[in-house]
């Protein structure tokens, strides 16, 4: 009797009860390409840690590549702008600026003022839309294409080095069968990796740009025109200011009546040849004026000028790093999250 | 009868337990475990080589000669057993733990009470025919024999029917890995032995299903069942020899005939 009840109960046990499982530590499965790895927790940590830290210097690298770039693009860029300062010297202190800038001055009520038609006129004499704009646009493809290529290397590197590095976890890929249905979606560092690295790749194209920083080149001419007159003026007060008003209107009736003593013995024309010597002598003045004012200044504006486009090279350089470190701090702070999201469930084992 | 029956029920009952519990054993109760099997294993290899030993005496040495003392059988005698046994609960605690059909533990516990009641027809049988201190083991031996032979038989059936992953198109490395990587135990030296076991079984499964198609497929498809048989007869030999140990130790016959 006591046979049968042990060899019943021993029999319904064995039926009934199932083996014991042992779950070992959890383990995350990880995709690099082909490869597959099982890595457990600490592992995995020094995974993420290891990607901050490579993607964080790799941007500090691509900054100080962008740096240089952008440095050397913009020198040649403004030494061609450079080259044709002499050029609109020349206009400056020709009789045609002159009388240009006092014609745009007597149109005050159409709201253009002098400075406005010069910072015009030195848009289009120094920063010729098509050629600035086209220099800018090259700098800025060059800058990304640099930028791309030093991505592409980053993430080349960090592949390398983690396909290295978790070379000794690596394990056969699982069967693709339904036996694997339980098993949890593996951490795909590749695919992770190469849409981050394509999203920042955009978020670089779409904010990091010359052009957007120079703001054209009518904004390029004003800028630099009212820091060379701004310059100029705080260091002589008379290059660009002042010389309106040492010629005014008056000076037209002392030309006049001085033209109607010498025209006298013309008879009948003499109010037609004084007006035309009053003329004569008026431009002769202001271009004697305009020679003089020239030896007294000609340097001193180009100072300005010269001095006015290095300030304004200094600003889109400082205002496209500028926008770069803003880019990658926002990228920082999105890829930080991301990686945080990728790997908490494989830290968790999943 | 009753103490042999309570007695083999231990046996299965024991293998039972360990087999549950096989896989979240610390190794020092893995390694306890072993010894157990290992001694009742080794017991009933010893006892044996004591009965060929006394009878070789009975033969061949003189009964007054001291030889029969120094021959009797002793620790050297008793090394062969021991070491066999090691290695045979080993097999046993391995093929026990990896036990994945319920049925299984069925037939080992029905075969208990078929095996004694079996050898005591055999015993009174043989009676008349076999010398007292041969008796135990031979009719131990016939009784063994069909019921070993039938739980192997239910054991390559069980396994012919048991459902085993595709691996037609699937490395072998892929394939090894797939079982081994279904191995695991609180215990590093158990879960070795686990997963070279599984291990085995990929390269097997592997063999036969890539081999398939070709022309030689029905030999090698043989020579794959063989190895499961042989795999069988040695799982239930071990399985019958604990089975047996514990019999001596503790059983009415085998204790009676030491």
């Amino acid at each position: 009797m006591l046979w049968l009840v042990a060899t019943a109960a021993l029999f319904a046990l064995a039926a009934n009860q199932p083996q014991r499982a042992w779950s070992p530590p959890p383990q995350a499965e990880v995709v690099l390409g082909d490869a597959h790895y099982r890595l457990d927790a600490a592992q995995v940590e020094w995974l993420q840690a290891f990607s901050r830290l490579h993607f964080s210097e790799g941007r500090e690298a691509a900054r100080a590549l962008l740096e240089a770039e952008l440095g050397s693009g913009l020198d040649a860029v403004f030494a061609g702008v450079r080259e044709r300062l002499p050029e609109f010297a020349d206009w400056y202190y020709s009789l045609g600026g002159e009388y240009s800038r006092l014609g745009m001055a007597a149109l005050a009520q159409l709201n253009l003022a002098e400075g406005e038609f010069i910072a015009r006129k030195a848009a289009t004499m120094l920063f010729p839309a098509e050629d600035w704009e086209a220099a800018l646009a090259g700098l800025d493809a060059h800058m990304l294409a640099t930028l791309q290529g030093h991505q592409q290397r980053v993430r080349a590197g960090w592949l390398a080095e983690v396909g290295e590095r978790l070379a000794p976890y690596r394990v056969p890929a699982p069967l693709g069968a339904a036996s694997d249905a339980a098993r949890a979606e593996p951490l795909r560092l590749d695919g992770f990796i190469a849409q981050w690295v394509a999203e920042e790749g955009e978020a670089f194209r779409g904010r990091v740009q010359l052009s957007a920083a120079a703001g054209g080149s009518a904004a390029a001419g004003t800028v630099l025109w009212r820091r060379a007159a701004a310059r100029a003026t705080a260091a002589s007060g008379r290059v660009v200011a002042a010389r309106g008003a040492s010629r005014t209107a008056g000076r037209m009736g002392a030309y006049a009546t001085g033209g109607l003593a010498a025209c006298a013995a013309t008879g009948p024309a003499a109010a037609g040849c004084a007006l035309l010597a009053g003329a004569v002598a008026w431009v002769a003045t202001d271009w004697a004026l305009l020679r003089i004012e020239e030896a007294r200044s000609r340097d001193e504006l180009l100072a300005a000028l010269d001095a006015g486009l290095a300030q304004l090279q200094a600003q889109m350089f400082d205002e496209v790093l500028a926008a770069y470190d803003a880019v990658a701090f926002e990228q920082e702070a999105l890829a930080g999250g991301a990686i945080e999201r990728e790997f908490r469930p494989a830290q968790a084992g999943r | 009868m009753l103490r042999d029956l309570l007695c083999l029920l231990g046996a299965a009952a024991l293998a039972w337990v360990y087999y549950v519990y096989a896989r979240v054993l610390p190794t020092p109760a893995l390694l306890l475990a072993w010894g157990v099997f290992t001694a009742l294993i080794a017991t009933a290899l010893f006892h044996r080589a004591r009965i060929r030993r006394r009878a070789f005496l009975a033969v061949y040495v003189a009964e007054a000669s001291p030889l029969q003392r120094w021959l009797r059988g002793g620790v050297v005698l008793a090394l062969r057993p021991v070491l066999l046994g090691a290695l045979l609960a080993l097999l046993l605690m391995v093929a026990l733990a990896r036990i994945a059909e319920p049925r299984t533990w069925l037939a080992l516990i029905a075969a208990g009470p078929v095996l004694v009641l079996l050898r005591a027809w055999w015993f009174r049988r043989l009676a008349g025919h076999a010398g007292p201190l041969y008796l135990p083991i031979l009719s131990w031996r016939a009784a063994a024999l069909p019921v070993g032979a039938a739980l192997t038989v239910l054991l390559v059936w069980l396994a012919f029917h048991q459902a085993y992953p595709d691996f037609a198109g699937v490395s072998l490395e892929r394939a090894v890995w797939h079982l081994v990587d279904q191995e695991q135990a609180r215990s590093d030296p158990a879960q070795v032995l686990l997963q070279a076991a599984a291990a085995k079984d990929g390269l097997r499964l592997w063999l036969a299903q890539q081999l398939m198609p070709a022309p030689a497929a029905s030999l090698l498809q043989l020579l794959g069942w063989l190895l499961v048989l042989a795999e069988e007869v040695l799982f239930v030999w071990s399985y019958l020899l604990l089975s047996h140990g514990l019999l001596i130790g503790i059983g009415s016959i085998d204790r009676a005939g030491r």
